[in-house]
């Protein structure tokens, strides 16, 4: 206030005391004004000081834009002191090494005065390294000249750890559900080895009865042909010793005494006989053979329209050997339209209740004579409904929802897996938009009715598309 | 005639069988029938010299009926024909059935297989005798080698050479493993005589299986009266006879036959200790007090001596013939005429010049019997001489010592 500037001319005329005045004056009110403006100043830096986010002001009219300015955010978090940071370059904590793309990007934005949002990695005076989210614009001169760039962010290091996680969780998550899906199709192969595998033993016994007496047929025939040949030898003889006009009565005689008179009665009636019984023997092995190839074969992953009484019946043919001592097998098909499936699966569903059905008939001490497994179809509007029904052990009350739960099982060690019903149940449902369900009284029989859209699985969903998670 | 009984539950496998057998029904009474119940019906009409029958049948299976047949008329040789591979099912017919043949099983070899049974009863005669046999389902057997046996089949690792060394050291052991392994009805089975073979082609499982059925052995000695036979002496002999018939043994393979002849040739003792000991024990006291030789004894006693039973035994379970034989005439190889060093010839020199026999089993108050000399080495064309022999057997006892 005293030092002011001082015009000799101005000091000896009223005027020039009156400016000096004036001068005074506006001096005392700029004092204030600037007084007021630092008050102001400090006030605002306190509230920036006080922030959790971070501030950071470069001069960008000098080479590698020197900070002019950071909050105690900025000296808190990363670890230096205001005066290490004022006068370099923001690549002391956003190291270019780090943040390379990003730099370019700020440099590039700020310098045609955009603004822009971008993450970076800072470095703390230790050497640590974290995350931070920044929003960066350019500050402008009265004349509109970029003369620096403010940056306001914040350290989000935890969000994108969580961001990580949720990732890895997801890939996690994805890898699992992948996992499972595989777990369940191998679990699927499994049971189907596991059932195909007790059905060649089996088979392997159906086809050998035949060929027993297949055998035995073509081997006694051989046997009949010497016989005969022989026979015919001697009316041979007999035919030369008539033509040589030898006493008929003679060769009568002679004929009489070699003639294998029982046995050639014996192979008249037997010898068709033979015959019959190896032709039917060949017709059952190749009818064993055709069930085994129709049951086996559809493993293709379309699914295509089949009959499944005929499939059914396949299916009988094929466990013959399973139930055929348990159980006599009643089959009631009502006329079904072709259903959309995946016929090598389904299969293995029938099989599997056959199975089951046969086991628990043996279970309840009754065999093929009081047994009796019942098969039932009919058309229910747009499905087809599948009876599968036994007067086998039953299941108990307790038991009955648990029967579809993979491994559950009560059989010995050896007999099952505990896999049939499981897999029939996703066979069912899972694949083929059907349902399954099942009844069963102890002691008095057990009753499965799966029903079939003749349609197909309604959505042709991929498996993938169920994966996706938001 | 001979009567053989025919049961399958399949009625056109019956017709096949009926057919392709009408050219033995000159020597054979043949009877058909479909089911466990009428076969035991037609058997308690009259009696069958053999039995054929499936294994899976409803009702009554052929494991039940066999065990019937076993039961009640314990003389008909009991065959099994069946198509049926589940070991555990066909692990139930060991104890009940004496031979297994498997569907599709061409007729000669059935024809064979009955007419090899029926060529046993020439070695024993007396259907009493037979009937004593056919009881025959367990035999005891020694109960440390059988206790070994189950530790080395529990074995994480097991080791094939271990179990068939075991076994080879167990008479009655030894021969169910060779009677199964013997049979195309288990697993990759072929006709053998070595035991490791016989391990092999049943494979550990198998074997496993076989050895802990509850049904098949019992390894418990108390079922023979210990005071009439030492089975620990019995049995040392068996070893040693084994091992100096192998010793004497003109090759490889006949060496195998030679040391189960050997090891096999007293399993009559077993069958008489466990089925009729107090007859047995009549023999015993009939050789002490009369000075002759136990297996005459026996003869006398029983109608034929322990080498009959024992061979008889082996030949119903399908062991190869030179083997029956030369248990069955082991105190008698004259009376088989042969030209050649078999089996047989190396038992009886074995048993010639070792310092054991049959009798020390029975105390040594009994004499031994007629024993071959260097003669029988040369009817038998042997291509050793006596000493040598004697060389060969000393050898073997001082390595069984060893």
């Amino acid at each position: 206030m005293n030092s002011t500037s001082y015009s000799p001319s101005a000091a000896h005329s009223a005027d020039g005391q009156r400016y000096l005045r004036q001068l005074e004056a506006r001096l005392t009110v700029e004092g204030t004004e600037r007084e007021r403006l630092r008050r102001e100043l400090d006030i605002r830096n306190c509230a920036l000081d006080a922030a959790t986010t971070h501030f950071i002001i470069g001069d960008t009219t000098k080479r590698n834009w020197p900070v002019v300015y950071v909050n105690r955010a900025v000296t808190r978090d990363y670890g230096y002191e205001p005066s290490e940071l004022i006068g370099d370059g923001p690549t002391t904590f956003f190291s270019s090494d780090l943040n390379h793309v990003q730099l370019e990007g700020i440099i590039e934005a700020i310098t045609s005065g955009r603004e822009l949002g971008t993450e970076l990695r800072a470095r703390r005076r230790d050497g640590s390294i974290f995350w931070v989210g920044f929003f960066i614009a350019p500050v402008r001169d009265a004349a509109g000249t970029i003369t620096h760039c403010i940056g306001v962010g914040a350290d989000i290091t935890a969000r994108i750890e969580q961001e990580r996680a949720q990732r890895q969780l997801q890939d996690q998550l994805y890898s699992e559900v992948q996992d499972r899906e595989r777990m369940s199709m191998e679990l699927q192969v499994a049971q189907k080895l596991e059932s195909v595998g007790r059905l060649a033993a089996g088979i392997a016994h159906e086809i050998n009865t035949p060929i027993q007496y297949v055998g035995d047929g073509v081997a006694f025939l051989q046997c009949a042909y010497a016989d005969l040949e022989q026979q015919l030898e001697v009316y041979r003889e007999a035919f030369k010793r008539l033509a040589a006009e030898e006493s008929p009565a003679a060769v009568i005689e002679s004929v009489v005494k070699t003639q294998l008179a029982a046995n050639l009665e014996f192979l008249k009636i037997e010898v068709p006989k033979a015959f019959e019984r190896t032709l039917q023997g060949v017709e059952r092995v190749a009818a064993i053979v055709r069930a085994m190839k129709e049951f086996a074969h559809p493993d293709a992953h379309e699914h295509s329209p089949a009959d499944l009484n005929h499939a059914i019946e396949t299916t009988l043919v094929v466990a013959h050997n399973e139930y055929k001592y348990a159980a006599t097998v009643e089959t009631k098909f009502g006329p079904l339209p072709e259903v959309m499936c995946n016929l090598g699966e389904l299969n293995q569903v029938f099989l599997n209740l056959i199975v089951n059905a046969a086991h628990a008939i043996q279970e309840s001490g009754k065999d093929a004579s009081t047994g009796r497994i019942t098969i039932a179809t009919a058309r229910n509007h747009d499905s087809v409904v599948i009876c599968i029904a036994d007067n086998g052990c039953g299941i108990p009350q307790e038991n009955l929802d648990k029967v579809f739960d993979p491994f559950f099982t009560t059989k010995e060690v050896g007999r099952g897996t505990g896999q049939g019903l499981a897999i029939a149940h996703t066979i069912v449902i899972e694949k083929h938009g059907g349902s399954i369900d099942v009844h069963s009284t102890v002691g008095v029989g057990t009753q499965f009715i799966v029903r079939l859209p003749v349609a197909g699985r309604a959505v042709e969903s991929h498996s993938a598309d169920s994966l996706q998670i938001p | 005639m001979t009567r053989i009984l025919f049961v399958d539950d399949e009625a056109p496998v019956l017709d096949g069988l009926r057919t392709r057998l009408y050219r033995e029904s000159g020597r054979w009474t043949m009877v058909f029938v479909d089911s466990g119940a009428r076969a035991i019906a037609e058997l308690e009409e009259e009696a069958f010299d053999v039995i054929v029958t499936d294994m899976r049948m409803p009702g009554m299976d052929g494991a039940e009926l066999l065990q019937n047949v076993s039961e009640r008329w314990p003389q008909t040789i009991r065959i099994v024909l069946s198509g049926y591979a589940e070991f555990q099912q066909a692990l139930r017919l060991v104890p009940v059935a004496h031979q297994y043949l498997s569907k599709p099983c061409d007729t000669q070899r059935l024809v064979s297989a009955i007419n090899g049974c029926l060529h046993l009863h020439t070695l024993l005669p007396h259907a009493e005798l037979r009937g004593l046999v056919g009881r025959v389902r367990t035999l005891p057997v020694m109960p440390d080698v059988y206790s070994e046996l189950r530790v080395a089949l529990s074995r994480e690792n097991v080791d094939v050479q271990e179990i068939a060394q075991l076994l080879t050291s167990e008479p009655v052991m030894a021969a169910k493993v060779l009677q199964m392994a013997n049979s195309a009805f288990f697993r990759l089975a072929r006709p053998t005589v070595s035991i490791n073979q016989a391990v092999s082609y049943l494979g550990v499982p198998a074997i496993r299986n076989l050895i802990t059925s509850p049904s098949i052995f019992s390894p418990s000695p108390n079922r023979c009266p210990s005071t009439l036979v030492n089975f620990e002496q019995l049995l040392s002999h068996s070893h040693a006879a084994a091992a100096a018939a192998q010793g004497l043994a003109t090759s490889l393979s006949r060496g195998d036959e030679a040391l189960l002849a050997g090891l096999l040739h007293n399993i009559g003792y077993w069958v008489l200790a466990h089925e009729c000991p107090g007859r047995l024990a009549d023999a015993v006291e009939m050789a002490a007090a009369e000075h002759i030789p136990l297996y005459e004894a026996e003869a006398r006693v029983l109608g034929s001596s322990h080498a009959q039973i024992g061979a008889y035994l082996l030949g119903l379970w399908g062991l190869p013939l030179s083997i029956v034989e030369a248990v069955a005439y082991h105190h008698a190889p004259h009376s088989l005429s042969q030209s050649k060093f078999e089996p047989l010839a190396a038992l009886a020199v074995a048993n010639a010049l070792l310092p054991t026999d049959d009798t020390n089993a029975f105390g040594a108050t009994l004499v031994s019997g007629l024993k071959v000399d260097s003669t029988f080495l040369s009817r038998v064309n042997a291509p050793f001489d006596w000493a040598e022999a004697a060389q060969r057997v000393a050898k073997t006892v001082c390595a069984a010592k060893l």
